[in-house]
């Protein structure tokens, strides 16, 4: 079943054509760049976001506005990023989040020589 | 309106979706002598996850004035501080650097 | 609401809740009045250190020591609830030659009374927390040092109070006291009259207010110390950390100062009147601090000021205070703000 509005009585047609590749858990979907992520994923029928802490239930969108943060997801290896209010850049490597998520290790500054 | 009484399953209803605080544990926190909203919050976590009260402080509230007969209105809410969303800590540091050397 | 008590305890701060506690094991008929709710002000607001490392040797290290034993026997037989107490020893980091010279100045000299302060360098600084900067030259540590949070400790003591037969008003603010030939005859609420001739004043930096209602001059000021929190991140740091109060153009004597709170513990009265003041800029008066928490949430803080009870933060001190955490954590950097 296609979930994507193609055609909108009040917001007309959606004219958008050149789509670009994301990746969420290591596979591949289609998304329009620059659009939020929470529609890219629930075009592709993902539901799930992630898991919670304590009782690892699995939860999605809720308020859909920025407010809530049930639908955030581990993005470019930072977590706790807002789906719904965040848009999609080609390439980004979105992570179902676990719990808190993990934290990308950042590489250890050299020593400065004085 | 008459609400029917709730069965202990039900009571493992989620108020607090950040914290997944259930409702259970709020009226359990009221029972012991928490009737503030703020006092509510700082003893289960309800109200201090990533929302920051923005999802559940509601339905606390409704809980507490079930619970102590206080009208919604006469319930003071917990303080609201900034940052209105959560901002990188290093926006915040990098201004700070620049504050260090013009003092 | 009760209209007359043996005591009156202003204030539901941690100070108002333990006496409280304490008192119901002496009397059924004690009552506590907060303002707002429990723990609602500085308590609730507190970095929760119990920390021996910054204490004056003497009557102000004997207390700390005391309470560190006796929260032990509280969790045990009288709370109901975590109170997140964690023994897992207290750091000092420092950056530079100066801070380190007085780090070996304090360290022995509080040795030589009895802390068990060690100093560590930075192999041994990292061996405890992997995470710190390597531009961190030491710490001073002390084993004996732990942390708890002071909202749920407030909440505990309250709590134990309200079974042991304190009555607890909410919401109950104090407008004046009313006096007859020096003593207290009873004291004026919002919601009503109680009578009594006993009032504990445990207003916190409202000490002086409640004062100035029975014509007592108390020289307390509140003290503004800001800080924010970040979104729960695990495994970052394993205990409290923070660094010497020192400004960019301190003395070694200076620096020496920094590595403790100074407290005025002795007998002799303060001078009554003279407001405190800071000098410098808040950039001199800013202490990197440190707080992992039980939720993994990470307190950091902190800068001082003395300007009344306005309880905003400022841009320019959450600056400061990021800058501060960046350098020391600077893994931290990428981690989001919710609160402050």
């Amino acid at each position: 079943m296609r979930l994507r509005i193609k055609s909108h009585p009040i917001l007309g047609r959606d004219l958008r054509k050149d789509m670009v590749s994301i990746e969420v858990d290591g596979k591949v979907i289609p998304a329009y760049e620059g659009e939020p992520m929470a529609a890219a994923l629930t075009a592709s029928h993902i539901k799930v976001l992630r898991k919670t802490k304590k009782r690892k239930e699995p939860r999605g969108i809720f308020c859909a506005r920025g407010i809530c943060t049930e639908c955030v997801m581990t993005v470019n290896g930072t977590p706790n990023i807002r789906t719904c209010v965040t848009l999609v850049e080609k390439s980004m490597k979105i992570e179902t989040q676990e719990g808190l998520g993990k934290w990308r290790e950042k590489p250890k500054q050299a020593r400065k020589k004085i | 309106m008459e609400r029917k009484a709730q069965t202990s399953e039900e009571k493992d209803i989620i108020l607090c979706r950040c914290e997944e605080v259930i409702q259970k544990t709020i009226e359990e926190a009221i029972g012991k002598g928490g009737d503030t909203l703020d006092s509510v919050k700082r003893s289960t976590r309800a109200g201090m996850g990533l929302c920051q009260g923005r999802t559940c402080q509601r339905l606390v509230a409704k809980i507490l004035r079930d619970k102590t007969g206080k009208p919604l209105e006469a319930l003071t809410p917990p303080a609201s501080r900034p940052p209105f969303r959560p901002i990188k800590l290093d926006l915040l540091a990098q201004e700070g650097n620049k504050t260090e050397e013009r003092e | 609401m009760k209209r007359c008590a043996d005591v009156v305890i202003i204030g539901g701060g941690i100070i108002g809740c333990t006496t409280a506690y304490f008192l119901s094991k002496y009397t059924r008929d004690a009552v506590l009045l907060a303002r707002k709710g429990i723990a609602s002000e500085a308590s609730g607001a507190n970095y929760g250190m119990v920390w021996g490392q910054t204490r004056q040797p003497g009557y102000d290290l004997t207390m700390a020591r005391r309470y560190l034993e006796l929260y032990l026997t509280l969790i045990n037989e009288v709370f109901d609830t975590d109170i997140e107490y964690e023994k897992k020893g207290g750091m000092t980091v420092f950056f530079t030659e100066l801070e380190r010279k007085a780090a070996e100045i304090v360290t022995r000299s509080k040795q030589s009374q009895g802390i068990p302060l060690q100093l560590l360098g930075a192999p041994e600084v990292r061996e405890l927390e992997p995470s710190l900067s390597e531009e961190i030259m030491g710490a001073v540590y002390c084993h004996e040092d732990a942390q708890l949070n002071p909202m749920l400790t407030t909440i505990a003591f309250a709590r134990a109070a309200r079974k042991g037969g304190v009555a607890i008003y909410t919401d109950t603010e104090v407008l004046s006291i009313k006096t007859h030939n020096q003593s207290v005859q009873s004291v004026i609420t919002n919601r009503g009259e109680i009578k009594s001739s006993i009032v504990l004043n445990a207003a916190g930096s409202w000490a002086s207010q409640i004062g100035d209602m029975v014509g007592l001059k108390i020289p307390v000021y509140p003290h503004k110390l800001q800080s924010f929190v970040t979104e729960q991140i695990p495994h970052v740091l394993n205990r409290v950390i923070q660094g010497a109060q020192i400004h960019r153009n301190s003395s070694l004597e200076e620096a020496v100062q920094g590595f403790s709170y100074t407290r005025n513990v002795s007998a002799e009265r303060p001078r009554i009147g003279q407001q405190p003041f800071h000098q410098g800029a808040l950039a001199d008066n800013t202490m990197l601090y440190i707080k992992p928490t039980v939720s993994d949430n990470i307190v950091c803080g902190t800068t001082f000021e003395f300007v009344g009870h306005d309880k905003n933060t400022s841009y320019e001190s959450l600056t400061l205070i990021a800058a501060n955490v960046k350098k020391t954590l600077p893994q931290l950097k990428d981690v989001h703000i919710i609160r402050s």
